[in-house]
């Protein structure tokens, strides 16, 4: 069969060519058409890419050249994208209330730690300004004091307590350099505080009325009977020297009594609280509230045993005689 | 599922995030083009035709959010594309380096064709060294991200083109 095929083939070449002629033009064309058709495939990226750029470019002449009337194309698009630009427009209008209230939250949360803040300061100013005013109140009384009495007086502050709890002592702020000195009285416009017993530079160290080895001369203010008002271990001021027949009461008012040349008569250092008339010995025993707690004070006046000069000042302004320069 | 349209629709969301928490997270107006690095990856990655449609439509859904002139940003990312696609059809270059470069000069040239095509910096006064600084923020920007999102769509890409084994092929192992 092979060899009839060959022969067949060989016996009629026409027959074998004929159909190639009139074949020849197709081929050719189907040729051209691979050709296309490999290009195509091969380029079809690029091919592609143009298209979508001149099909952009499309949009964007006609979108420019009536802006009013897109296209078949721009409306095609337009309306193919509709649901997505919906769903962008809702995500990005609750991204921009999202960030709205973020934005008023934070600045509310700033207003309030500013307010706080402004509360904290206020706070502060108040609690400062009324200690200012106590200070003033406290101070004008000591002025008023100082006025009052007809001696040399110098204000100061107390700076501490005392450190053991045998001796009632409190320390001042001010010391010789002022003009204090060992033995002055120390009160405050509620009455009397101490005497000074030792004198630094710059501090002072005053021994309280309540010390155990105090002692003040005083008298009641209703009967004028005498006695010494003397601190004891315990702390409890008593009168001692106070005879079994004297005149005296609970509530009775003690003032000084201006005889022991250090504290000027008059100024009140306690008020009697109990009398024992069963204590042995020749006096009663008095319980004495002072008038002045020292644990409370702030300002303290110490008073001088000078007398104050009034016309000092006026004194020192007075010009030299005239005739002090002549010889 | 196909890759391109998961690409497109990474890209969707890209167009979201540019229009909104990008705008919030960053401290410039400038933000970067997370879109345009996609299309950049998609074309050196990926060049098929629904790619080259894909970035048109990315582009034609940034005109719809954010252009005057609908189909101007279709166009620069079309050329964005086709100029990727020529360029690194002949050109063996990959690497972090190498995708941030591309991505920065993306950008330059979407600008540019933006400027080139749209009235939109035909102003009366232009002031070119303030586009210039914009530009080169955006592209800054984007060339800073890019490494890491093409990181990202190459780790997609390949678990999504990875072959799957066969329930027959897992019982003869």
């Amino acid at each position: 069969m092979a060899a009839a095929r060959k022969k067949g083939t060989a016996d009629s070449p026409g027959s074998s060519q004929q159909p190639s002629r009139s074949r020849q033009p197709d081929t050719r064309a189907n040729k051209a058409g691979f050709v296309a058709m490999s290009v195509l495939r091969r380029h079809c990226i690029p091919i592609n890419c143009l298209l979508a750029l001149a099909l952009a470019f499309y949009v964007v002449t006609v979108s420019s050249t009536n802006p009013n009337q897109p296209d078949a194309v721009t409306r095609l698009l337009t309306h193919s994208v509709k649901p997505l630009q919906k769903a962008l427009h809702v995500i990005g209008a609750t991204m921009r209330n999202l960030q709205l209230n973020y934005v008023a939250f934070k600045d509310l949360w700033n207003e309030n730690s500013n307010l706080k803040a402004q509360i904290a300061a206020l706070e502060s100013e108040r609690n400062r300004l009324f200690e200012a005013k106590l200070a003033n109140d406290r101070l004008m009384e000591l002025l008023e004091i100082r006025t009052r009495i007809l001696r040399e007086s110098v204000a100061a502050t107390v700076i501490s307590n005392s450190a053991s709890s045998w001796f009632r002592t409190i320390t001042v702020d001010k010391g010789s350099a002022a003009g204090i000195h060992q033995g002055m009285a120390v009160i405050t416009p509620r009455g009397v505080v101490g005497k000074v017993v030792s004198v630094g530079e710059n501090t002072a160290k005053v021994l309280l009325l309540t010390d155990h080895k105090s002692g003040l001369d005083i008298i009641t203010q209703r009967t004028r009977v005498r006695g010494i008002v003397s601190g004891s271990v315990d702390g409890e001021p008593v009168v001692k020297y106070m005879g079994r027949n004297e005149d005296v009461r609970a509530g009775d008012r003690l003032i000084t009594s201006g005889l022991d040349g250090t504290f000027p008569k008059g100024l009140l250092v306690g008020t009697i609280v109990d009398i024992e008339d069963e204590a042995p010995g020749l006096f009663q025993r008095v319980r004495v509230s002072l008038a002045v707690d020292p644990l409370v004070m702030e300002e303290v006046l110490f008073i001088s045993d000078k007398p104050k000069h009034v016309f000092s000042s006026a004194l020192d302004e007075v010009p030299e005689p005239a005739s002090s320069a002549t010889p | 599922m196909n890759v391109s349209l998961v690409f497109f629709g990474i890209g969707l969301i890209f167009v979201v995030l540019q229009a909104t928490v990008l705008h919030l997270a960053s401290w410039t107006p400038i933000i970067p083009d997370l879109t345009l690095t996609l299309c950049v990856y998609w074309a050196l990655n990926r060049p098929r035709v629904e790619a080259v449609w894909g970035t048109f439509l990315l582009g034609y859904a940034i005109d719809i959010l954010s252009s005057p002139q609908p189909g101007v940003n279709a166009v620069a990312f079309s050329a964005v594309f086709l100029a990727v696609y020529l360029v690194f059809r002949y050109i063996w270059a990959r690497g972090h380096l190498m995708s941030a470069v591309t991505v920065f000069a993306a950008v330059w040239l979407k600008v540019g064709t933006l400027i080139f095509i749209s009235p939109l910096f035909d102003l009366p006064t232009r002031d070119w060294v303030v586009i210039a600084e914009a530009i080169l923020h955006e592209a800054l920007f984007s060339a800073a991200i890019a490494p890491f999102l093409f990181i990202v769509l190459r780790s997609i890409q390949t678990r999504m083109e990875s072959p799957r084994k066969s329930p027959s092929y897992v019982n003869a192992s």
